[in-house]
């Protein structure tokens, strides 16, 4: 099986009354208890993440869209195989909380298949990355384990003098067989973890598409400003067919059309919010490596806007590994909901909301995450949507959007929450160096990871 | 748009170096309308401002969120930043019950069941709880603070007679937290390194002749509020109604009908932080790996490693071997990615490379954007030293052979016979330490950032079971392995467990101090509303 890194996001709107509060509840509990009955994430191997959160009824221009429970998970391998070993290892955890779902007939007695259906009709693509992608949940907690048999290896090796005088790769040797001599519990371990052909295949996707995107977008430039080039020419007397050139601009016209309906809608940035949401919200992000947090704002006015931003993040998605670069996330992910009028975010990283995200506003990450959030309500207007202003200039402004819209994660389980996506990386490249052909130099580079 | 110098409180311009002795009063107000006239009384006469200094003296003065409700309302409090409204020692469920008993280190620290944003972000755990400090806590809270600086300590004496003893009224000391002499040519904290070396350069503040560097230069938004900041924006600042009170202040940036209470203005933050010399170099002289000619130099290059420089304040990336000589001029001009990308030379988790990873915030980040980043998370430091030096020339050798190795030392100072002043008892119930002070214009963005992100986290630089091995606490429940540090070498890198925690936060808060426009405001508003 492949270990290709997933983000399934579900939204399902809840059922009118009291079932809002009750959904809420419920989620803290099950976040909350350690007991029978609790979400045991742990037991499925291909849950790397979940977050459960409500969102509140929100207003685009007079439409309201509902409260809706978004379930959003990070897994490894086959979305079939995740959704399923998830309900194999969750299911009453599952139907406890779809029970407060609209549309969601089944009882306690629910078999799978209907809820592995509902889950699958109620997802939604997103512009999702994760940072460890092809490491798996067992890949992660066996690389640590070896980097601290190695670690401490190495202190023991050194108290005895066991190291002096020797080069790197004397030294990688003594710790080779210090692995080989813990028999099979790093049996593992002796070979690098090498990706497998769908891996590959995915890394190649990626590339190609990526590649193509590119051209395509040239392509796409030249054809619009060609016409308008070639009319230009024509206005001063080069032979060209006036009418013909003039046609060929229609499409450049069109999109300055759209794109001026994007760009030059003046909108009012969130102010601040009262203190005490943000306390509120401040409380659920204490936890000492990563945190959580999943914030939504209704996109702002455009009717083309819900269509275009929904297009762009389905093409982003396709090459995220490339294209999302922030670095203290261990996953992210940006999607649509409500008909494409509902902007949802939601990211696992480390430090607490505020200090994450004032840590992308520099270089071109700012420029990428201005794009993406200056479509949201509240959020400040973006230059050409993503240039300037926008968050870049207006932190403030992107900081009162962001507590404006983000909502307290009820229900969040990490697999690890000690490590952020560059120790799980780091541990992957101690293992896969451990037993690789190396040069003296690529030695002494593998030991400066420890 | 030119720095209004005059209207900024000195320290914002100047650490008064040449100023050797000081001390900071922290005062709680007892009658708010006798309280007022006071504080009239220093700005009208004896508040420094930035212009040059005419007098061998200088008086600044800061609020703190209840100094500021007390003399203004409540309406006007609200427009300060949220850090600065909660105050440093805010803790979430304070009024809740505190019924669990936490103690970590040997500390007897009671932690509140509730979650605690600000003491958990600030790694004011265990010992270091709130409810442990000497001030600037629920017990003990603070609203105003007064700084005074004198060339030396009889000139102190008579200074603080003058501006306190004979005049104050309406107010009362809640601590007296005094300095030890600072000496301008060999500025040293406690554990004998140099301090004060790194300070930002602030566009506008530059020398005559000086080329401003774009590398190192910061916009004076960072620290002063009413300018631009690095993000070419302004850092929020706190505002008031027009109306006649107000007149003369300038237009709030945000909001050109209100006035900017904030113009010329910073935040303060004050940190009073014990230091537990002897058990420092205990530690390193015990524990040390690290190769040198004698036992006493390899414990030294453990402490240079931790600090990321040595005692005479040599950058450990320009003089990675203790004889390497390095010019003034180069002692602070340095960076991390080109020279020392794995921390060879200075170790990715020390102190002022957590402090201000400059060029290389390793978390895939080039050099130029960990540059640009790093610039809008520096503060502007101006703390001192209080309590007498273990040894008066900070001579390290001295330190380990006549006061470190004279018995195993606890990570506890033995209280010291208290010394008593004219106006009260110096330093109470504390022995040595700094009262960290730094100025910003944004508490979160600057200070709270630099302590949680890059000092207290265990993964900043990929690192993995470390924290700051000056400043922050370890182990917490929620890492309980975090006690570690490592020095990168050519082989194999050396990996120290089981550090204790070198010192104790036993004191600190927020502050705002006012330009001198606002701080008139604040006076003459307090007198035309008598608020309370
Ligand atoms: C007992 C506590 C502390 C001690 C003994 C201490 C000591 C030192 C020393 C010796 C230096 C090197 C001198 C220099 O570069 O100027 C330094 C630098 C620095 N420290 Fe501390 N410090 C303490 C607490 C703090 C705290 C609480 C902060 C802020 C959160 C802080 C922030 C800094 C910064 C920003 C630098 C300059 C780094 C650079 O720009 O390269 N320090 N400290």
């Amino acid at each position: 099986m492949h270990r290709i890194h997933g983000g399934f996001t579900a939204a399902f709107p809840i059922k009118e009354g009291p079932e809002v509060k009750s959904l809420s509840n419920m989620l803290k509990f099950l976040h909350n208890n350690n007991g029978p009955g609790a979400a045991n994430f742990e037991l499925s191997q291909t849950t790397l993440f979940v977050s459960g959160v409500v969102l509140p009824e929100q207003y685009y221009k007079t439409e309201k869209l509902p409260p809706t429970f978004v379930l959003a998970t990070t897994y490894c391998g086959p979305l079939k195989t995740h959704l399923r070993d998830l309900i194999a290892t969750n299911k009453n955890i599952l139907l406890k909380l779809l029970m407060f779902c609209k549309n969601f007939n089944g009882g306690y007695d629910a078999p799978d298949d209907e809820i592995y259906a509902f889950l699958k009709k109620h997802s939604y693509h997103s512009n999702f990355n994760s940072r460890c992608n092809f490491i798996s949940k067992q890949d992660t907690q066996n690389e640590k384990a070896l980097k601290n048999e190695i670690e401490d290896y190495i202190d023991s090796a050194q108290t005895q003098g066991a190291f002096k005088g020797l080069s790197a790769m004397q030294i990688r040797k003594l710790i080779q067989r210090h692995i080989m001599a813990c028999g099979d519990k790093y049996a593992w371990a002796l070979k690098p973890c090498k990706k497998n052909w769908r891996e590959w295949l995915e890394i190649v996707r990626v590339y190609i598409t990526y590649q193509l995107l590119k051209i395509t977008g040239l392509a796409l430039v030249g054809a619009l400003v060609a016409p308008l080039v070639l009319t230009i020419a024509a206005l001063f007397g080069y032979k060209y067919n006036l009418t013909l050139c003039l046609s060929g601009c229609i499409p450049l016209v069109f999109i300055g059309i759209v794109l001026g309906n994007l760009m030059t809608l003046k909108t009012k940035t969130a102010t601040r919010p009262p203190d005490s949401r943000i306390k509120e919200l401040a409380a659920t992000q204490l936890n000492p490596v990563l945190n959580e947090m999943t914030a939504a704002a209704p996109l702002k006015r455009g009717f083309l806007r819900p269509h275009l931003y929904a297009f762009i993040l389905r093409v982003l998605g396709l090459v995220s590994s490339i294209t999302s670069k922030i670095p203290t996330v261990s996953n992210i992910r940006w999607l649509v909901i409500d008909n494409k009028k509902r902007l949802v975010f939601l990211s696992c990283f480390s430090n607490t909301t505020d200090f994450y995200v004032r840590d992308f506003i520099v270089g071109d990450t700012a420029k990428g995450v201005n794009f993406m959030f200056t479509h949201g309500q509240g959020f400040p207007d973006a230059k050409w949507m993503f240039k300037t202003k926008g968050i870049i200039s207006d932190p403030e402004g992107y900081m009162h959007a962001v507590h404006t819209g983000q909502h307290v994660t009820e229900l969040w389980y990490a697999h690890e929450k000690l490590l952020t996506a560059d120790i799980i990386n780091k541990n992957r490249k101690i293992r896969n160096g451990l037993f690789k052909w190396m040069t003296e130099e690529d030695a002494r580079e593998w030991l400066k990871l420890l | 748009m030119g720095l209004q110098t005059s209207d900024m409180q000195g320290l914002i311009v100047r650490g008064y170096k040449t100023l050797t002795a000081a001390t900071y009063i922290l005062l709680k107000i007892t009658d708010v309308a006798a309280a007022t006239k006071y504080f009239d009384f220093l700005a009208v006469n004896h508040i420094t401002t930035g212009e040059k200094l005419k007098k061998e003296e200088a008086v600044n003065i800061a609020f703190t969120r209840s100094g500021i409700a007390r003399l203004l309302n409540d309406d006007i409090l609200n427009t300060f930043s949220r850090e600065f409204i909660e105050g440093m020692s805010f803790r979430q469920g304070a009024d809740k019950k505190r019924d669990q008993n936490t103690k970590m280190s040997g500390g007897e620290g009671i932690e509140s069941a509730e979650p605690e944003e600000r003491p958990m972000m600030l790694g004011d755990r265990g010992k270091n709880h709130p409810s442990n400090w000497h001030w600037g806590n629920e017990n003990k809270p603070v609203d105003v603070l007064l700084m005074v600086y004198a060339k030396n300590k009889h000139a102190l004496e008579e200074l603080t007679t003058n501006i306190f003893t004979n005049h104050h009224q309406g107010v009362e000391i809640v601590y007296l937290a005094s300095t030890y002499e600072y000496n301008p040519d060999n500025p040293r904290e406690h554990f004998g390194f140099m301090d004060g070396i790194s300070q930002p350069t602030i566009k506008g503040f530059s020398k005559e002749n000086e080329v401003e560097d774009k590398r190192t230069h910061i916009n004076p938004g960072e620290f002063i509020l009413g300018y631009e900041n690095e993000y070419n924006s302004f850092s929020p600042s706190p505002f008031v109604d027009r109306n006649t009170i107000s007149e003369g202040m300038d237009a709030h940036p945000a909001d050109p009908e209100k006035n900017d209470l904030g113009k010329n203005g910073t935040y303060l933050v004050f940190r009073q932080i014990e230091q537990f010399v002897e058990a420092f170099w205990e530690y390193m002289y015990t524990h040390t790996k690290e190769i040198a000619a004698s036992k006493t130099e390899q414990a030294v290059k453990l402490g240079a490693k931790m600090v990321g420089r040595w005692p005479d304040g040599r950058p450990l990336v320009q003089a990675p071997g203790s004889g390497c000589p390095v010019t003034d001029a180069t002692l602070n001009d340095f960076t991390y990615a080109d020279t020392d990308k794995d921390g060879l030379m200075c170790p990715l988790g020390a102190h002022i490379r957590r402090a201000n990873p400059r060029d290389h915030i390793h978390a895939g980040r080039n050099p130029k954007d960990s540059l640009d980043l790093s610039k809008k998370h520096r503060m502007l430091r101006r703390g001192r030293i209080y309590g007498e030096p273990v040894d008066k020339d900070f001579n390290i050798d001295n330190i380990i052979h006549h006061h470190s190795l004279n018995g195993s030392h606890a990570c506890n100072n033995t209280t010291k016979k208290p010394v008593t002043t004219s106006i009260g008892i110096e330093n109470e119930n504390a022995v040595r330490g700094i009262h960290f002070m730094c100025l910003v214009s944004d508490i979160a963005r600057q200070f709270e950032f630099v302590q949680n992100v890059w000092a207290n986290t265990s993964s900043f630089a990929a690192l993995h079971n470390e924290v700051d091995p000056i400043m922050s606490p370890r182990p917490t429940p929620e890492q309980p392995d975090c006690h570690e540090f490592t020095t990168p070498q050519e082989m194999t890198r050396n990996r120290y467990k089981n550090i204790p925690e070198f010192t104790t936060v036993v004191g600190g808060a927020y502050f705002f101090m006012p330009g001198m426009k606002a701080l008139k405001y604040i006076v003459k508003y307090s007198m035309a509303n008598g608020a309370s």
